[in-house]
């Protein structure tokens, strides 16, 4: 190991401390600022891979910030001034929360169905993110892991899940005004870290048609492709 | 499985004892622990409950269904579902009552209804595929209540088998056993039931039709004296009833068509949702322990639980979707009847609520020619 990263650790090592002496955590929940303003999202959408976040790239990004945020929080300690706030993940939380983000970002397609009262957005390999609303801007919904809040935020369409462990993912979802592109924006996090892992995804309209065959999960025959005409 | 009955109604009669043996018997009391609310325990592993065979009389039969299974995720959807689940409850029961060919016609009503003899109403009080609690009440057509109980199973992971077999049939075998042991305890017969069936059914669609032939005391009913056959005003009310129950086969013949394209579906999300609550029961043992959350890797643990959120969604939205298109095509019924085409519209209660309406205007057209 080298210098630095034994520096990094021990900066570490102050920020868990930190924690240890009372600091408490509450999960993070979704703001909403804006009036509704629905956009249209029907359609299928395919991952423009070119655009969208490389994974590793983000998880290089966010090592970089919780090592500036180490050294900052060893230096207010150096100061005598104490820090209120998270702790910072180690290593092991950021692969964790790497390998979380890319069983939770694997999709590549999507499909919109959408209408007044109830929004889905199917996704390949996944469940679909489900939305009802009512006008009142946000919905929550139980389920036997968790909980997920849901609306519109402006124009953006947002999901927050929060899954019994303390795992928290939120998706949003806009469309572009200028090109016709999808932008999924995923942000995963550990209640025991609070440092979230966010991932980009930009997706472009396909015809499914196109592909001169269409295929279809179903429960009863699993993944079931047909030749189109 | 384990079925658990709290019976809220004693029989006063005198029992057909050779009977009531049997569905003793087939109930294979454990322990019957009576508890303050009259609670019969039944402790049963495996589907191991018998018929006890045929009832006595060839009485029809309404079963009525209602939901009452709390709204978990509070969406349209699962609420468009436990409608649907309660229609293919309703079904089974009938499916299991016509095991035996000596009941008469077993229909399911959209509410219930005073034309067949007996009404079996259920309420489904809790279903998650582990567990199935059903309230059920029988009533005659007299208004007399002769059996209710709360009926409640519990699956094992054995229930669910390759044939897909229901995994709660002991409920109903059970609750059609006891339906049975109590009709086979009333004292009136067919015959008399058939007439006051119909009575009734003339005084609730045509409140002013033989007013001084059905007696009333006590929210009991009963035949004071019956109208000629040859009266036009029964042959008109016998010919609306007739056609009442051509829109309730109607509906029928939908209901049957749900049920056999969500049958597949329901099943695996029942065997989906009973084995999420067990792993969710194992972990949350587990989980409390400080050393076991040592010992489980984050990523292992939290992977775990949306590996098992993903995979039980899946199965509900394949479920509440399939249900939601199917409720759509069903919103619409037509009706050949009285040598027209009637085209009833919304929920199955609103379209009969629509039809006895029509009924009614055309008794009313019929009765001042």
């Amino acid at each position: 190991m080298t210098g630095s990263h034994h520096k990094l650790w021990r900066l570490l090592a102050i920020g868990w401390l930190s924690l240890s002496l009372g600091c408490t955590q509450e999960r993070h929940t979704e703001a909403v600022t804006r009036v509704a303003t629905p956009v249209d999202m029907t359609g299928h959408w395919e991952i423009d891979f070119a655009r969208s976040d490389n994974l590793q790239d983000q998880l290089s990004s966010i090592a970089r910030r919780v090592q500036r945020e180490a050294v900052r929080r060893a230096r207010l300690a150096e100061e005598g001034r104490g820090y209120v706030g998270s702790p910072l993940p180690d290593q092991s939380d950021l692969v964790t929360l790497a390998r979380l983000a890319e069983i939770i970002t694997e999709p590549v397609l999507l499909e919109v169905i959408q209408n007044d009262a109830r929004i889905r957005v199917k996704r390949d390999k996944s469940f679909a993110l489900v939305c009802e609303y009512d006008g009142s801007g946000l919905s929550i919904t139980v389920d036997t892991l968790g909980i997920q809040r849901c609306g519109w935020d402006g124009d953006q369409l947002f999901f927050v899940l929060e899954l019994e462990g303390g795992l928290d993912v939120t998706h949003r979802l806009s469309r572009s005004d200028k090109t016709d592109m999808l932008l999924l924006v995923t942000s995963v996090e550990t209640t025991s870290t609070r440092f979230p892992l966010v991932v980009s995804q930009y997706f472009t309209p396909y015809d499914p048609d196109a592909l001169g065959y269409r295929c279809e999960r179903t429960l009863t025959r699993g993944k079931v492709c047909s030749t189109q005409q | 499985m384990m079925a658990i009955l709290a019976n809220k109604w004693s029989i006063s009669r005198p029992l057909f004892l050779v009977l009531a043996i049997t569905v003793l018997l087939s109930h294979m009391t454990s322990a019957a622990p009576i508890s303050d609310g009259d609670i019969r325990d039944i402790g049963v592993v495996g589907q191991s409950v018998q018929s006890v065979g045929n009832t006595p009389v060839r009485l029809d039969v309404g079963i009525s269904v209602n939901t009452k299974v709390r709204n978990k995720s509070g969406t349209a959807a699962e609420a468009a579902f436990r409608e649907t689940e309660a229609l293919l409850i309703g079904q089974r029961l009938r499916g299991e009552l016509e095991q035996s060919d000596d009941w008469g016609i077993i229909r399911l009503f959209p509410e219930p209804s005073v034309i067949p003899q007996l009404t079996v109403q259920l309420s489904i009080l809790a279903s998650d595929g582990r567990e199935l609690v059903v309230d059920a009440v029988v009533r005659s057509v007299t208004g007399e209540t002769i059996w209710s109980s709360v009926y409640r199973d519990i699956s094992v992971n054995d229930d669910y088998t390759a044939d897909k077999t229901d995994p709660f049939a002991d409920l109903y075998i059970t609750m059609v056993n006891d339906i049975v042991y109590s009709v086979s305890s009333a004292p009136h017969q067919e015959t008399y039931l058939r007439s006051l069936s119909s009575l009734r059914y003339a005084s609730e669609l045509v409140p002013e039709a033989f007013p001084d032939y059905l007696g009333q005391e006590a929210g009991l009913y009963s035949v004071r004296r019956e109208p000629s056959r040859e009266d036009p005003m029964l042959i008109r009310l016998n010919r609306l009833q007739d056609y009442e129950l051509l829109f309730v086969d109607t509906i029928d013949e939908q209901l049957a068509n749900v049920s056999r394209e969500v049958s597949d579906a329901y099943y695996l999300w029942m065997k989906s949702s009973k084995e999420q609550l067990d792993w969710l029961d194992l972990r949350r043992e587990r989980g409390v322990s400080a050393e076991t959350l040592r010992n489980e890797s984050t990523f292992t643990r939290l992977q775990a639980v949306y590996a098992a959120h993903r995979s039980l969604k899946i199965h509900e939205q394949e479920l509440f979707e399939l249900v939601l298109e199917l409720e759509n095509e069903t919103r619409a019924t037509a009706v050949y009847a009285n040598e027209q085409v009637f085209k009833l519209f919304g929920t199955l209660e609103q379209q009969y609520q629509e039809w006895r309406a029509t009924l009614r205007r055309i008794n009313d057209l019929e009765s001042t020619l």
